[in-house]
């Protein structure tokens, strides 16, 4: 008889007052549950820690993790010392994974909806009675079903390219800060795609306008661990880093010098840069589409340009100088500068600056990166492009409306712009699957949710976007069983490339043919017998089962890559462009910066449902679980806008409201937000808190590349007369100072 | 006070205070003996009659901070052999029982069993140091291997590891145990 006990006879005794008094003190009842194993299980002792590697799959960059289990439960991820893109280093995003595995609010089993589509309330459902009418549904659709998935690689992206062709599906993905303008730039500056990696650490100067790598891009933690050795790695000397951007980003902040650049023109800056580089000389003859044929930049001369893109003339001369005369230099950009509607040009203005340092396969210049080491393993993933979305959203409201949707890993009813209406236009399909174990705004749309194991529950791989070094391939293996798994009448989760594997043997004929393996770990084990049987690379071994144990232990395979040749440059079509924007500036005169967060990125992933990572300050402005609106302090003045006061902005595609928040570090013109924030489902920790800046966003579309210009919102700002306290560290008390003591200095002089 | 105000609170004082005499009461007299499990494992078969040593089923703790409970598997090692066909068995009960166990096994279900000695979580003991420094399961567990049903015999709050600790010139850091 335990103090529990004593407290639930209080309670039926009649007058539960005890019972309510104490319940909350002591041991938690779940303490009290020891639990036999059915099986000795080889690697588990009650009490001892066992790491397991496996790869991040949620935060878009694949780091290699390794896994801390004690229990039977996952308790600490960590960085993978082996894996070559982030050699042991990680991301508060990928240490909260914990978060999103035990989250409270997971999907725990499939489910369909009460009565109606949206109801918000459903009925648990068990597999077995929901798979059959599925599978009837999809092969009665054939050629008329639509999958939507984030952009994804490696035996999934593989998997998916198979069941969309074979079930005669179209394949949508979803990237909500579209970074076509940067590939594109990047396959006709460099030859490749494949944006490359930019080798930081052993350059001597970087230069990066819009560029905030060391937050957002594809892999920041790759690029932080390699800023942490261009700074002060051991046997060289400190490089420099300029860098030039809209605002002040964490990014900006770790450089020796920022100057803010008015949006939009950071191309004509990077050829201005240029032209100073160049000093009198000509034009190389592969460069001259972007000055329209001219064999000089003189139009671009600093002088020339200092006004329109704010930035002085004598610091363009100086940076142009110093990235000249270092002995090695690297030219990087992206973030807001490519979601421009000159986004493309601009992107090549700033990688053909490298072209000019002649730095490309050079140590500490720009790397192409080394190809998938699986020949039939895509290392790339093909993204949807905006105008692509645009034109299936229009085609359904027109009528031609798929019988089939399905969803995994994508969230474009929140992602997309409001006035695509994209929830409503959805909403028309008849029949809509998700395989999120979140509900987010999209999966609230669905009649069936068929909820997918976590990433550390379940099988998958990853090439990784950065990495000239090695061909790499990252194996996710399931460190830990399903949290929600099938057992005593809970029906549980189940990967989605099962489930897809699965129905593919079910329905015959070609589908199953494509997709002769009945799991993941299937697939990815003749994968590992491939690499096994090219004896070379980071593990070896004569025998396949050793080899495979070696891989997972690993957390991976790679071997040195070959150094990749770049294609000739080809410029054509990429003509100087100036901005153009969603409306004018006389009716909407401040520039809308959308930020995705180093924290919460841009909002489509779970992010947001992570307490941790809601409650961990904003690297520059100390702000948590809220959306604010930065605005230069003169911008504030000049519209009498005090701090905390909930001020409204508006676009030309809809409104937000936030508190203003002071911030020197932004020019005049510019409003910044950051993202992350604004659900309206995904959980108890996410749910109606703060806004999501990427619904007033204008569907301007790049013309080149078909993306959407997620820079190129202007809109207005007015008061509303309410105030609030934006929840932050920063600023909150003043600092603490005792001008009457004694100050005593420790010093070595006796 | 108003009378009848007067007679609420008399009246609720006297239903909490009989309420506590009953808890009490019920605690002391149910505390005799441990609580109720999903199968009723003997230790007195296991240990008093057929000598089996603390070890060979909690086998980690001569070597981790748990000593771990045995795995559905590991019990099915003997009770393969020692069950309702055996003609040896011949207890009703302990038949009954028995078939709880391989009804976990054959069902591959883990069992729950509830938990006796609790640690809080801010609480780090190793069976090991104390195994190694050479005491007996019994000093701190009592005579598990005669009790039909485990009950907690110390009350091993920190009272009582301090006392302890003292006596045996063990070390009384607050790191040794909360860390």
């Amino acid at each position: 008889m335990r103090r529990r006990d004593v407290l639930k006879l209080a309670g039926a005794s009649g007058l539960g007052l005890g019972a309510v008094a104490f319940a909350g003190c002591g041991t938690p009842d779940r303490e009290f549950h020891l639990q036999s194993p059915v099986e000795i299980p080889e690697d588990m002792v009650t009490g001892l820690d066992n790491w397991y590697a496996s790869i991040c799959q949620d935060t878009g960059d694949g780091c290699g993790i390794i896994v801390r289990v004690n229990g039977g439960r996952a308790r600490k991820i960590e960085g993978n010392p082996d894996y070559p893109l982030n050699r042991g280093k990680s991301s508060a995003k990928a240490q909260a994974a914990l978060q999103s595995l035990y989250n409270p609010d997971r999907i725990p089993n499939p489910m369909v909806p009460r009565r109606v589509r949206g109801s918000g309330r459903y009925h648990f459902m068990r597999w077995d009675d929901v798979l059959p009418e599925f599978q009837e549904k999809l092969v009665a659709a054939q050629g008329n079903i639509v999958m939507i998935t984030e952009p994804v690689n490696g035996h999934l992206g593989m998997i998916l390219e198979r069941f969309t062709q074979n079930i005669g599906a179209r394949w949508l993905t979803f990237e909500p800060l579209e970074q076509s303008a940067v590939r594109q730039a990047s396959q006709q500056v460099f030859g490749t795609s494949r944006v490359p990696q930019f080798d930081i650490a052993n350059t001597d100067y970087v230069l990066s306008i819009g560029g905030n790598f060391l937050e957002g891009g594809d892999a920041p933690v790759h690029y932080g661990r390699a800023y942490g050795e261009f700074r002060q790695g051991e046997g060289r000397t400190r490089g420099t880093f300029a860098h030039f951007d809209t605002h002040l980003t964490m990014t900006a902040a770790s450089a020796d010098e920022w100057h803010p650049v008015n949006p939009g023109t950071e191309g004509i800056l990077a050829l201005s840069i240029a032209h100073a580089v160049l000093d009198g000389r000509a034009v190389p003859a592969a460069l001259r589409p972007l000055t329209g044929g001219q064999e000089t930049l003189d139009a671009y001369a600093a002088d020339q340009v200092a006004a329109e893109t704010g930035v002085p003339a004598e610091v363009i001369r100086h940076v142009a100088l110093d990235f000249a005369a270092a002995p090695t230099a690297v030219a990087m950009g992206g973030g807001s500068a490519a979601g421009h509607t000159n986004g493309l040009f601009s992107m090549a203005a700033i990688f053909a600056l490298n072209l000019l340092k002649g730095n490309v396969g050079q140590a500490g210049g720009v790397l192409l990166n080394a190809p998938s080491p699986l020949p039939n393993i895509p290392a790339e993933a093909p993204v949807t492009s905006f105008q692509e979305w645009e034109a299936f959203l229009s085609e359904v409201e027109g009528g031609q409306v798929p019988q089939v949707l399905l969803i995994h890993g994508a969230n474009p009813v929140f992602g997309l712009p409001g006035v695509l209406n994209a929830s409503d236009i959805l909403d028309r399909i008849p029949y809509i699957v998700s395989f999120s174990n979140v509900l987010d705004e999209t999966t609230a749309l669905s009649d069936l949710i068929l909820p997918d194991h976590h990433y550390l529950e379940s099988w998958g791989t990853s090439i990784p976007k950065v990495g000239a070094e090695y061909a790499t391939i990252g194996i996710q293996q399931p460190v830990v069983r399903p949290y929600h798994q099938e057992f005593q009448g809970e029906a549980g989760s189940r990967a989605f490339a099962d489930v897809l594997l699965s129905l593919a043997e079910q329905i015959g004929g070609p589908l199953a043919e494509a997709l002769p393996w009945e799991t993941m770990q299937e697939a990815i084990r003749a994968s590992a017998d491939e690499l096994q049987a090219r004896g070379d690379g980071s593990v070896t071994s004569e025998d396949p089962e050793v080899f495979w144990m070696s891989v997972l232990q690993r957390g991976g395979w790679w071997v040195r890559a070959e150094g990749v040749e770049a294609d000739a440059p080809d410029l054509s079509g990429l003509t100087a462009a100036e901005p153009e924007f969603s409306s004018d500036a006389s009716e909407y005169p401040y520039h809308l910066v959308v930020t995705p967060s180093v924290l919460l990125g841009d909002g489509s992933g779970s992010f947001a449902a992570s307490p941790w990572l809601q409650s961990t300050s904003d690297p520059m402005t100390t702000g948590v679980w809220s959306t604010w609106i930065a605005l230069s302090p003169k911008t504030m003045a000049a519209l009498g806008i005090q701090e905390n006061d909930i001020v409204r902005i508006t676009s030309n595609s809809g409104s937000l409201l936030g508190p203003a928040y002071p911030y020197p570090g932004i020019g005049e013109g510019v409003v910044s937000v950051p993202l992350g924030q604004g659900h309206t489902e995904l959980g108890r920790y996410a749910e109606n808190r703060g806004e999501n800046a990427l619904r007033i966003l204008a569907p301007v579309v790049q013309e080149q590349t078909g993306a959407l210009a997620w820079s190129a919102t202007r809109v207005r700002i007015a008061r509303t007369g309410r105030r609030t306290r934006l929840p932050r560290i920063e600023g909150i008390t003043a600092p603490v100072q005792m001008p009457d003591e004694k100050t005593f200095q420790i010093t070595n002089e006796s | 006070m108003t009378p009848r105000a007067m007679r609420l609170t008399i009246g609720a004082v006297v239903v909490v205070f009989g309420l506590l005499v009953i808890g009490g009461v019920a605690w002391v007299s149910l505390a005799a003996e441990g609580p109720e499990q999903p199968i009723e494992f003997m230790h007195s078969v296991h240990v008093e009659q057929n000598d089996i040593d603390c070890v060979f089923c909690h086998r980690n703790v001569e070597t981790g901070a748990e000593a771990t409970i045995p795995a559905v598997e590991q019990c099915m090692f003997c009770h393969n052999v020692i069950n309702g066909e055996n003609s040896r068995v011949t207890n009703p009960l302990h038949i009954a029982e028995i078939a709880k166990l391989q009804a976990h096994w054959e069902n591959k279900e883990p069992i729950d069993w509830v938990r006796v000695h609790v640690m809080p979580d801010h609480v780090r003991f190793v069976h090991a140091a104390h195994i190694k420094a050479g005491f007996e399961c019994a000093t701190c567990h009592g005579d598990v291997g005669s009790m039909e049903r485990v009950k907690q015999v110390r009350s091993l709050n920190m009272g009582d590891c301090v006392s302890c600790h003292r006596e045996n010139n063990a070390p009384t850091d607050c790191t040794i145990c909360h860390r």
